[in-house]
């Protein structure tokens, strides 16, 4: 039995969608770090080398984020990283990458696996709930996330690093 | 509410009640085991209730090659690689394990290690990581009624390295059978009863309320405050009362399967983290908390709060309180019931009458936001909201 040519098709835009949003996502971290001091305080507590691999579905797009001297970076590869996520499939990871599920809500939904400390990952959950909130407009944000924390960054800077890293 | 998705597993079998100890070999031969290894603790052993287990699966078939009973309140990484080698070397294989939730918690890990072929837990920290794996017979018998651990998903041990508690977490650790023997509580002392059979409520009303719940979950949750409601002070005032304690480890049980499939909250968060940091007993802990952290988390979870009285305080109470009063009244009744059993026993109710220290609030504070279990609370946390629980605690 193939899989149909409908689903093939959602798989494949999904895949697209999510490799953007990934890429927004880190510049979303690097410029949170940049201007949002209690990001800055989260990922400076991150031991240096620290780093996480957040992929979708075992073989598919993948973030991986790593901590050094200069920031944060995004190396291609990354072995044996200190918080592996994995999302369980591709439609687990749409739903939090476009904003319709929280991090909490698919930790709670068993969305993805964990591999590594779960109070490490405690940090860059944090960190990616403020991020969610000045990627994401609040009517999205208000739903998902618990409580929609306060952006105190300017928003135009934030979304011109976002955009145009600088 | 049904909720969009939800995941339940509940798949070991369950023994409970009379004699239920000397069905355990013919279930180690359901599961094709021979030689069996018994984790317990020294304590355990020196009032003979090990003595009770060995005598109930010691037959023809069955042979008991190796017990290990060094096993301390806090199991370590250490110790369990220490039993995973023990285990290799009597050629064993099966797990026996007969103790409070630190000995099943070492058995899981030790379980664990084997079936995916390790020789270090470390290698398998993380969240629904593992596989299947091989497949080692496993039977838990509890010795409290409280941890729940003989029907959860998770383990708690400590890495002594670091002095840090690290939670593993899989459906592939639930034992294959749990046996529920009045025998087996029947020597915990009354204080030791109040403080696990407040865990074991503080597990059922957590897991009625936080972001995992489903309705799976909820049956059990309902069910476990009935009992206790009906069954905890009875056991802690006559704890020779076969029929309360066997009432009270199906609690726990059924607890322990709501918080398996929902998880727990705000409450364990700072509990595990007080553990860590002031060596307070765990139900202890969630005792004192209990109140001051369901009044925190009233505003989100009124509803939930006001169903759990009928539950909690009976019908009676329920029909004769009004809507807006009853998510109130459920706080009430718990703190009621914290105040009844310090009484009886000595139940300590604040965290003055503990070993925690106000200059640790804020290490404890840290190390609560840093919890796996703060992530399901439904209400988001800070720093200064732990900092606020902890003072209301003291």
């Amino acid at each position: 039995m193939k899989i149909s040519v409908k689903r093939k098709l959602k798989i494949k835009i999904k895949t697209i969608i999510s490799k953007i949003i990934l890429f927004f996502l880190f510049r979303g971290f690097k410029a949170t770090y940049k201007y949002d001091k209690r990001v800055r305080n989260e990922i400076d507590n991150w031991k240096e080398g620290f780093s996480i691999k957040l992929q979708i579905a075992p073989n598919g797009s993948c973030l991986n984020i790593k901590k050094t001297k200069e920031g944060l970076i995004k190396p291609k590869e990354i072995e044996n990283p200190n918080i592996a996520i994995c999302f369980k499939s591709i439609d687990a990871a749409f739903l939090v990458l476009t904003g319709r599920l929280a991090v909490s809500g698919a930790y709670a939904g068993h969305r993805f696996k964990l591999s590594g400390e779960i109070s490490e990952a405690m940090s860059f959950v944090r960190c990616v709930d403020i991020v969610e909130a000045y990627l994401f407009p609040k009517f999205i944000t208000k739903r998902i996330l618990k409580e929609v924390p306060k952006k105190y960054a300017n928003i135009i800077t934030t979304y011109r690093y976002v955009l145009f890293n600088f | 509410m049904i909720p969009k998705y939800y995941e339940f597993q509940n798949s070991s079998k369950i023994l409970s009640g009379e004699f239920a100890l000397e069905n355990i070999p013919s279930e180690l031969n359901m599961l094709g085991a021979k030689k069996v290894l018994i984790l317990s603790d020294k304590t355990l052993e020196k009032i003979g209730t090990l003595q009770v287990v060995i005598d109930a699966i010691s037959t023809k078939d069955i042979e008991i090659v190796g017990k290990y009973t060094e096993i301390p309140p806090d199991s370590s990484i250490e110790i369990i690689n220490e039993i995973t080698k023990l285990y290799k070397q009597l050629d064993c294989d099966s797990i026996v394990a007969v103790g409070g939730g630190s000995v099943i918690d070492t058995a899981k890990g030790v379980r664990m290690t084997l079936s995916q072929q390790k020789e270090n837990i470390l290698e398998l920290v993380g969240c629904e990581m593992i596989n299947y794996g091989k497949h080692i017979p496993f039977v838990a018998i509890p010795t409290t009624s409280g941890t729940g651990s003989e029907a959860t998903l998770v383990a708690v041990i400590l890495d002594k390295a670091r002095n840090m508690k690290m939670e593993f977490i899989s459906y592939f650790l639930l034992p294959d059978v749990s046996v529920l023997d009045p025998r087996m509580t029947l020597s915990l002392p009354a204080k030791t009863t109040a403080s696990t059979g407040m865990d074991a409520l503080c597990h059922a009303i957590e897991a009625y309320t936080c972001l995992q719940k489903n309705p799976m979950s909820d049956a059990y949750a309902i069910s476990a405050i009935e009992i206790i409601r009906d069954n905890l002070i009875k056991a802690v005032e006559n704890g020779n009362d076969k029929k309360v304690r066997l009432a009270m480890a199906n609690a726990s049980l059924m607890a322990g399967v709501s918080f398996s499939n929902s998880m727990v909250g705000v409450i364990h968060a700072i509990g595990h983290a007080i553990g860590g940091v002031s060596h307070v007993p765990h139900g202890d802990a969630m005792s004192i908390l209990m109140p001051h952290c369901m009044k925190f988390n009233k505003d989100k979870l009124k509803d939930e709060y006001a169903k759990l009285l009928l539950y909690i305080a009976g019908p009676e109470v329920y029909a004769n309180t009004k809507y807006e009063d009853r998510a109130d009244k459920t706080i009430e009744n718990v703190e009621n019931m914290l105040y009844k059993l310090n009484k009886i026993c000595g139940l300590p109710t604040k965290l003055s009458q503990t070993n925690v220290k106000k200059e640790d609030f804020k290490e404890i504070a840290k190390k609560a936001l840093d919890d796996g279990a703060m992530i399901v609370n439904p209400k988001q946390v800070d720093f200064e909201d732990v900092m606020d629980i902890l003072e209301k605690a003291f």
